[in-house]
C-alpha cells in the first residue's frame, strides 16, 4: 500500500522573467518501508519536489496543481495548522548542507530539545532524555549533547541533524543530498546509518542526490528527474542493469568506478536546459545521443515498460516504437 | 620536476591561561609530517585521503603559500625555500593552483575579463591590447565559446561548471608547467564533473602540464592519475602506480578508502571494516597513526611507527605487515 502518493504535482516559480516549472506534472509513489531515490542534475527540480511534499515552498514559488496523498489525506488540501501536525511528526526532512543547518550559538542539546518541546508534549527533562536516546540511535556519544556545532566534524553534524529529524518518530524521512561535502569514509557511514534506520524503524526514506552511485547503495526504487519531470522510474536493479532512458544511461556512465575493469567515462555534453525557456518537444533532445525527429516536436508521454518500470521517451512508445 | 624531501609542517595550538600557568607543553598538530616524494614531468600524481589528512596543507607548502617547519622543496632543480620574494614571484608563474570551490575562488565584483587580466597585470606581461587576445584564446581553450559572450559577465551569471572553467583558465593564463588541482570537481554535478575532468586531461596534453591532483575519491583518482599517494594524518602511508594500488591495495587504510567508495552498481555494496569509525586522539603520535582504526593492528603497531618501506614495482607502504 502506498504511504505517499504524488499525482500531477506542479510547483512553479513566478519570477520577473517568466515562469519556472520546477516540478511539472510529477507522479510518484513511496511505499511503506521503502527507500526511494530521486536523481538528477542541479536545477532539475529535485529539492523543489521535496519542499513541495512538506509544503515549504516560499513565494515566488507556488504549488499550482496536483495531489499529495499521505495515507489517503491530500496534504495540499490541509489548513496550515493541520499541515504543521504532519510536518516533523509524520514527515521530517534533513536539509542540504549539514555544515550550515545547525545554529552555531546553541549546543546540540538545546537544538534537539527545542525541536522536541516544540512538537511534542514533553517536559524539558524528558526531552533531554529523549535527545540522548536519539543521538545514541544515530551512533553518537551523549557527550555530543554539550558540544557546539563548530566542535563537531561534518559527519557528526549530519548525524545530529538526522537525530533531530527523527525526534518525533516520523514515518517518512526526506534527506536532501545527505552526503555532499563529506569525504568517502564519512559518506559510507552516513549511508549505512540511513539503511539501518530504514530496517530498524521501518522508516520510509526519500533520498535526493545527483550522485547515482550513492543511490545505488541504499535505494530500493529510483526516479530520474530532468527539467521538472520524472523521465524514468524503476527498482534499483532495473535502473542500473537495463536503463531505458538515454539520460539515465548517460548519468550512470558518468560515474567512475573503483571496482572492476576500468571503463572509459562517457561525457554528456551540454548543460541542463534553461527552465524558463524549455526546448520544444522532449526537453532532453538537444543533449540526447539517440534523438529522433519527433523528439524536437512532440513531448513524450510516460509509458509503462514493465510492472514497475516507467519511462518518458519516444524510443519506447507512441509514434516511434522500437525494440527495447 | 618537483621533489619534496622530508617536508613537515607542525601547527602549534595556542595555550589557554591555565595551561600557560601550569607550564604545559603546547599541543601540536602534525599536518604534514616527514613527507618525501617526487613528481616527474608530464605525470599526474593523485594525493588521496580523508578530510583532515593534510592534503591541502601539503599543496600549500609546495606552492610556498605556507612556510614549512622543516624539509626541502625542489622545483625544476631549484630549492624554492631559499628564494627571496622576488625570485619566488618568477617561480609562481610556473606553478599554479585550482581551488575546490568555484563559487568562492572568483571575486564576485570582477568581470571575467578583469579576473583573467589580473594575473597578467601582477606580472606585468603584455600590453593591454595583447592581453585581451590572450584572454579570449584562453577562454576558448577551456571551452567557453564564444569568448566575447563571457568577457563582461560576472561570476554569479555563470553555472558551477563554467566558473570552474574560468578558475582553470586563470591558472593557465601565465603558462605554468605545474598545477595543483585541489579537489577541482568535488562540488560539481556528475555530468559537469566528467566534462571538467575531460578538460583537465585535454589541457594537460595541450599545454604540456604536470599535475598534483588532490581528491578524497579513489574512483576519481583512478581515472585521472598515473600514480597515487595515499595520505593519513600527515603521513604518506602508501604510494604506487594507480591500477596496481587500486587492484591490490596494501595498507589497511587504502583498503578502507576503496571499500567506502560507492559503486554505481546495486549488486556491489559498500562496506567498512570494523573499528573504521573509532575515535582518534589527534594529538597523540605514538605508534602507527592508523592503529586505532585499523582492523589488523598488533601490539607493535601501537608501540612504534612504521617507516615507509619500498617494495618492488615502485611501490611503498608504511605498515608493519610488510616489513
Amino acid at each position: 500500500m502506498p504511504l505517499l502518493e504524488i499525482s500531477g504535482l506542479k510547483t512553479y516559480y513566478y519570477v520577473d522573467v517568466g515562469v519556472i516549472k520546477a516540478v511539472n506534472d510529477v507522479d510518484l509513489v513511496l511505499n511503506k518501508g521503502e527507500c526511494l531515490g530521486i536523481a538528477g542534475e542541479s536545477g532539475c527540480g529535485k529539492s523543489t519536489l521535496a519542499l513541495s511534499i512538506l509544503r515549504l515552498i516560499k513565494p515566488p514559488g507556488r504549488i499550482v496543481g496536483g495531489k499529495i496523498l499521505f495515507k489517503d489525506v491530500d496534504l495540499l488540501s490541509l489548513k496550515m495548522e493541520e499541515m504543521r501536525k504532519i510536518r516533523w511528526h509524520k514527515i521530517a526532512m534533513v536539509f542540504q548542507g549539514a555544515m550550515n543547518a545547525l545554529n552555531p550559538v546553541h549546543t546540540i542539546r538545546d537544538q534537539i530539545v527545542e525541536a522536541i518541546v516544540n512538537h511534542l508534549d514533553y517536559s524539558k527533562t524528558e526531552a533531554e532524555k529523549k535527545a540522548a536516546a536519539l543521538l545514541k540511535s544515530v551512533g553518537l556519544n551523549s557527550s555530543v549533547l554539550r558540544s557546539y556545532p563548530h566542535e563537531l566534524s561534518g559527519g557528526m553534524k549530519q548525524r545530529a541533524l538526522i537525530a533531530m529529524a527523527l525526534s518525533c518518530d516520523p514515518e517518512i524521512l526526506i534527506a536532501d543530498e545527505p552526503t555532499t561535502a563529506l569525504d568517502v569514509v564519512t559518506q559510507a557511514q552516513i549511508l549505512m546509518l540511513l539503511k539501518d534506520l530504514q530496517r530498524q524503524r521501518g522508516l520510509s526514506i526519500i533520498v535526493i542526490s545527483h550522485d547515482l552511485s550513492i543511490l545505488a547503495q541504499i535505494c530500493d526504487k529510483i526516479a530520474i528527474m530532468y527539467a521538472g519531470k520524472i523521465v524514468e522510474y524503476a527498482d534499483v536493479e532495473t535502473i542500473y542493469v537495463k536503463p531505458a532512458h538515454p539520460y539515465t544511461t548517460a548519468l550512470i556512465n558518468a560515474f567512475p568506478s573503483v571496482r572492476g575493469p576500468k571503463k572509459p567515462l562517457s561525457i554528456l555534453a551540454g548543460e541542463p536546459p534553461n527552465m524558463i525557456n524549455l526546448p520544444p518537444g522532449c526537453p532532453f533532445h538537444p543533449r540526447c545521443p539517440s534523438a529522433l525527429e519527433i523528439c524536437c516536436k512532440v513531448e513524450p508521454k510516460m509509458v509503462q515498460l514493465d510492472r514497475e518500470h516507467y519511462v518518458t521517451c519516444h524510443l519506447y512508445g507512441g509514434h516511434a516504437r522500437k525494440e527495447s | 620536476m618537483l621533489e619534496v624531501v622530508h617536508l613537515s609542517k607542525y601547527f602549534i595550538m595556542r595555550r589557554g591561561l591555565l595551561q600557560y600557568l601550569r607550564r604545559e607543553e603546547p599541543k601540536c598538530i602534525r599536518a604534514v609530517d616527514d613527507v618525501s616524494f617526487k613528481i616527474d614531468k608530464g605525470e599526474i600524481v593523485g594525493l588521496v585521503g580523508e578530510s583532515g589528512s593534510g592534503k591541502t596543507t601539503l599543496a600549500r607548502l609546495i606552492l610556498r603559500l605556507l612556510e614549512p617547519t622543516s624539509g626541502k622543496i625542489f622545483f625544476e632543480g631549484q630549492d624554492i625555500l631559499s628564494l627571496s620574494n622576488d625570485e619566488m614571484k618568477e617561480i609562481r608563474k610556473k606553478m599554479q593552483i585550482v581551488f575546490q570551490d568555484p563559487y568562492g575562488a572568483l571575486n564576485p565584483r570582477m568581470t571575467i575579463q578583469k579576473i583573467l587580466e589580473e594575473p597578467l597585470e601582477v606580472h606585468s606581461l603584455y600590453s593591454p591590447k595583447e592581453r585581451i587576445d590572450i584572454i579570449k584564446k584562453m577562454l576558448k581553450s577551456v571551452g567557453l565559446n564564444p569568448p566575447e559572450l563571457f568577457l563582461d559577465k560576472y561570476p554569479h551569471e555563470l553555472s558551477g561548471g563554467q566558473r570552474q572553467r574560468v578558475v582553470i583558465s586563470r591558472a593557465l593564463i601565465l603558462n605554468p608547467s605545474f598545477m595543483v588541482m585541489d579537489e577541482p570537481v568535488s562540488l560539481l554535478d556528475a555530468t559537469v564533473r566528467t566534462q571538467i575532468l575531460d578538460l583537465i586531461l585535454r589541457l594537460k596534453e595541450e599545454f604540456n602540464l604536470t599535475y598534483l591532483f588532490i581528491t578524497h575519491d579513489l574512483a576519481l583518482a583512478r581515472y585521472i592519475c598515473n600514480r597515487i599517494l595515499v595520505m593519513y594524518r600527515g603521513r604518506i602511508v602508501e604510494m604506487g602506480e594507480t591500477e596496481q594500488l587500486i587492484s591490490e591495495p596494501l595498507h589497511p587504510y587504502t583498503k578502507m578508502l576503496i571499500s567506502a567508495v560507492p559503486v554505481p552498481n546495486p549488486s556491489i555494496k559498500i562496506s567498512l571494516p570494523p573499528r573504521a569509525s573509532e575515535f582518534v586522539d589527534v594529538f597523540t603520535y605514538q605508534g602507527c597513526r592508523f592503529c586505532a582504526r585499523c582492523p589488523e593492528a598488533t601490539q607493535l603497531c601501537q608501540r612504534e611507527e612504521p617507516p615507509l618501506i619500498s617494495l618492488e614495482g615502485g611501490r611503498s607502504v608504511a605498515c608493519w605487515k610488510y616489513k
